[in-house]
């Protein structure tokens, strides 16, 4: 059932992607999108970074875009209007299902992260209370 | 006997005592026609024989052949001994002959033989004849007594009989006196005979209160051609008294009215129905006790017996009697069909039944009901016996689907704290995250922070990061032992090896030691999450210079038992119970981080798989953790 992409630890153990050109981060918390940018800021990430404040938005974006498909979803799991788990499911029902996706979540759950292994995220990771922790993390996936 | 009866003082007997003076008086030639007048008036009264000195007979009168049933011609040359009955004994025989042989008269009573094998009796004067000096035949004088002999038997038997019944018989006059007692009164009474003949009635029966109630008790019975039964107490010699059952009757001998009483000893009748009325009494009492009623069926007759709480049981109508069809109509529709085929089905096959259905009781309430009962089938012929109980399980069937409400509320409370611990776990990491990280920026954003605000950001981030402890604390806390991991084998050795390598990585200094260990049949998440926290606890607490900690097996009866020991400080007796609470730490936060939950979600684990905890400690003397897993039985 589960992708071979598991993750231990909230560290990511695949296989590294590289050459992502454009981020699209659908996250509701301020403080969350201020830490995704700090990230990018400091660690001189060069990609493209979009922002959705939810699910719909998300997938309005992803219908409506002129400029292109992301090539990789950053996910926040719980979201008004539609949480992370529901757009996993719709993704996968949309043109976009190949798109890469990784939850960023507060849950420490397996429960959580197995649900959305198997909802076809690539990755899972945990939201730490460390901002450079979470630099890393974000480095591990953009490269 | 016999010859104490021929005693008798009768006319016959005086009349032969005069022909016998005669003819032993001689020959005499002047009185020998008187002789003949005697002779002829004799023999036209009694049986009369001559026999010769051999034995046989020589001739016999009229009278004898109508009694003995022979006629002449069959009598002459007979031996006269084979006319005797076989009720005759020898002794009689011989003495007979011994005595008239030797010149004697023989008198006597004794039976004889008749023709058709009938006995006759009779009274008999045997005479030797005597001629100069010789004797020369024998004549036997006999008067028949077959009569009076059968009377005489008959009333020794009835006697007998009076003596020997099992009731007593006791025969009183109108002046209330006993006039007759059997030999079962004397018993029953304990008076002697002679004591209780000429006693008055009220003497020892107690209804009677004296002459006139007797009197009154006489006229009664008189009154009644069939007799009367009644109950009654006697007393016996000594004063005690029992039941009695009488039979009484008016009766007449000889012209005077008396009497006669039959009565029976019913002590042990009346002590065995007593003992049956409390049997039933007690039977009643405890199903109405026990709520319960039983019942029998015979499918030939159609016939329903019941006991008596079968009309509270079923809420009928009291003595109404209760018949299998009409009660059909008080069965909930719902269940009648089912019913119905089941009882059809037992009563032609025999077997259990243990069946609940709806009944509507005489108000027409709804009631529970319970029938368990057993069908033994007999031939075609006989049909099928049932018997069987019924209860009344109303209250039971309220209470258990209260009980059933009751627990779905109670799964439904537990599944949505679990959830609500998880949603304001999960909500309340978001905003407490988001602190530190701003907080962190501030940090970063302020270089020219004084000492003293560089060491409170530090102690706010301290505070976050426990916070954050504690929150991920109530998650691991509600979700223990709720998995419900089947059991499975495994070895515990490599695991508890793996718990010590992890704990030593933490806390190089601290020497583990691990005891002989089998393998366990058990929840093996479980075993590790108990043993594990106890073995961090054991560790994170220990202040000895030389820290250890010891896991020790060891096999009891019916459990695995495990030991985690430490040689720690120790734990006040005052605290056992506390420590096992729900953030429960014995030293301030600032002193030693400690979420106080590792306790917790192994008594937590414990409590739901049943499984035994218990600490043993002193200050100063270190802590004994002990885990008992109980034996399972494998699959």
């Amino acid at each position: 059932m589960l992708t071979t992409k598991r993750v231990s630890g909230g560290h990511l153990t695949t296989r590294l992607m590289t050459n992502y050109r454009s981020v699209l981060l659908i996250e509701d918390d301020e403080v969350d999108v201020l830490n995704v940018r700090r990230a990018f800021r400091k660690r001189g990430f060069t990609q493209e970074l979009n922002l959705a404040k939810d699910g719909i938005e998300a997938l309005s974006m992803l219908e409506n875009t002129t400029t292109g498909l992301p090539d990789l979803i950053l996910l926040d799991l719980n979201m008004p209007r539609m949480g992370g788990f529901e757009f996993l499911k719709k993704l996968k029902e949309s043109p976009f299902a190949g798109l890469d996706v990784y939850v960023m979540s507060t849950s420490s759950e397996d429960t959580d992260k197995d649900l959305a292994l198997e909802l076809g995220a690539s990755g899972y990771i945990i939201k730490p209370l460390y901002t450079d922790q979470f630099a890393d993390e974000l480095a591990q996936i953009l490269g | 006997m016999a010859m104490e009866k021929s005693q008798k003082r009768t006319d016959e007997d005086e009349l032969l005592r005069k022909m016998e003076a005669r003819i032993q008086n001689g020959n005499r030639e002047e009185e020998w026609n008187e002789l003949k007048a005697f002779q002829e008036a004799i023999s036209g009264s009694f049986l009369m024989a001559k026999v010769g000195l051999d034995g046989h007979i020589l001739a016999v009168n009229k009278l004898f052949c109508e009694a003995i049933g022979f006629d002449e011609a069959e009598l002459v040359g007979k031996a006269i001994h084979t006319l005797n009955s076989p009720l005759v004994p020898l002794e009689q025989a011989l003495n007979l002959w011994e005595e008239i042989s030797s010149g004697n008269v023989w008198r006597g009573e004794i039976s004889k033989s008749k023709k058709d094998q009938s006995l006759l009796w009779v009274r008999a004067t045997v005479v030797p004849l005597i001629r100069n000096g010789e004797i020369i035949q024998f004549v036997g004088i006999y008067l028949d007594i077959t009569k009076s002999k059968r009377v005489e038997s008959d009333l020794e038997l009835f006697l007998s009989m009076l003596n020997q019944s099992n009731d007593a018989i006791q025969v009183a006059d109108i002046d209330g006196r006993l006039q007759y007692v059997n030999q079962r009164s004397v018993d029953n009474l304990g008076y002697e005979r002679d004591e209780l003949i000429g006693k008055y009635v009220w003497e020892f029966e107690k209804i009677f209160d004296g002459l006139e109630d007797w009197v009154k008790h006489f006229n009664e019975v008189k009154a009644n051609p069939n007799g009367m039964l009644q109950d009654g107490y006697n007393k016996r010699r000594d004063g005690s008294i029992f039941p009695v059952e009488v039979n009484v009757k008016y009766i007449v001998i000889q012209d005077k009215g008396y009497i006669i009483a039959i009565l029976r000893d019913i002590s042990e009748r009346q002590q065995a129905q007593l003992q049956l009325m409390k049997n039933q009494q007690l039977l009643n009492e405890a199903q109405r006790v026990a709520r319960i009623s039983s019942f029998e069926y015979h499918s030939r007759t159609n016939k329903l017996e019941y006991s008596e709480n079968t009309w509270r049981i079923l809420g009928l109508q009291e003595d109404a009697p209760i018949l299998l069809d009409k009660l059909k109509e008080n069965i909930h529709p719902d269940d009648l069909v089912d019913l119905l085929s089941d009882w059809n089905n037992v009563l032609e096959n025999g077997g259990l039944l243990d069946k609940e259905f709806r009944f509507y009781d005489a108000k027409d309430h709804l009631n529970y009901m319970r029938a368990i009962l057993r069908s033994y089938v007999r031939e075609e012929s006989t049909g099928s016996r049932v018997i069987g109980t019924l209860q009344n399980i109303t209250s039971d069937v309220i209470t258990r689907n209260q009980l059933e409400k009751r627990t779905r509320e109670l799964e439904q409370r537990n599944a949505e704290l679990d959830q609500f611990a998880q949603i304001v776990s999960h909500d309340l990491k978001s905003p407490l995250r988001a602190i530190h990280n701003l907080s962190d920026w501030i940090e970063e954003g302020l270089p020219d922070l004084t000492d003293e605000n560089q060491r409170n950001l530090g102690l706010l981030k301290k505070r976050v990061e426990r916070m954050e402890n504690l929150i991920n604390g109530i998650l691991h806390y509600s979700s223990a032992g709720k998995s419900k991991n089947p059991s499975v084998h495994f070895r515990a050795m490599p695991l508890l090896v793996d718990l010590a390598e992890t704990i030593q990585t933490s806390y190089p200094a601290v020497e583990v030691h691990i005891g002989a260990v089998p393998e366990l049949y058990c929840d093996q998440t479980a075993f590790e999450q108990v043993i594990g926290n106890l073995m961090s606890n054991a560790v994170k607490h220990n202040s000895n210079a030389d820290p250890k900690v010891e896991v020790l097996y060891q096999e009891e009866s019916n459990a695995h038992l495990f030991t985690v020991k430490d040689n720690g400080p120790g734990i006040d007796p005052e605290y056992h119970e506390k420590i096992f609470k729900m953030f429960q730490t014995l030293l301030p936060r600032d002193t030693m981080e400690n979420t106080g939950v590792g306790l917790a979600i192994v008594k937590k684990i414990c409590d739901e798989l049943n499984w035994g905890l218990t600490l043993e400690s002193e200050p100063g003397l270190g802590a004994e953790f002990r885990v008992s897993i109980p034996f399972e039985p494998v699959n």
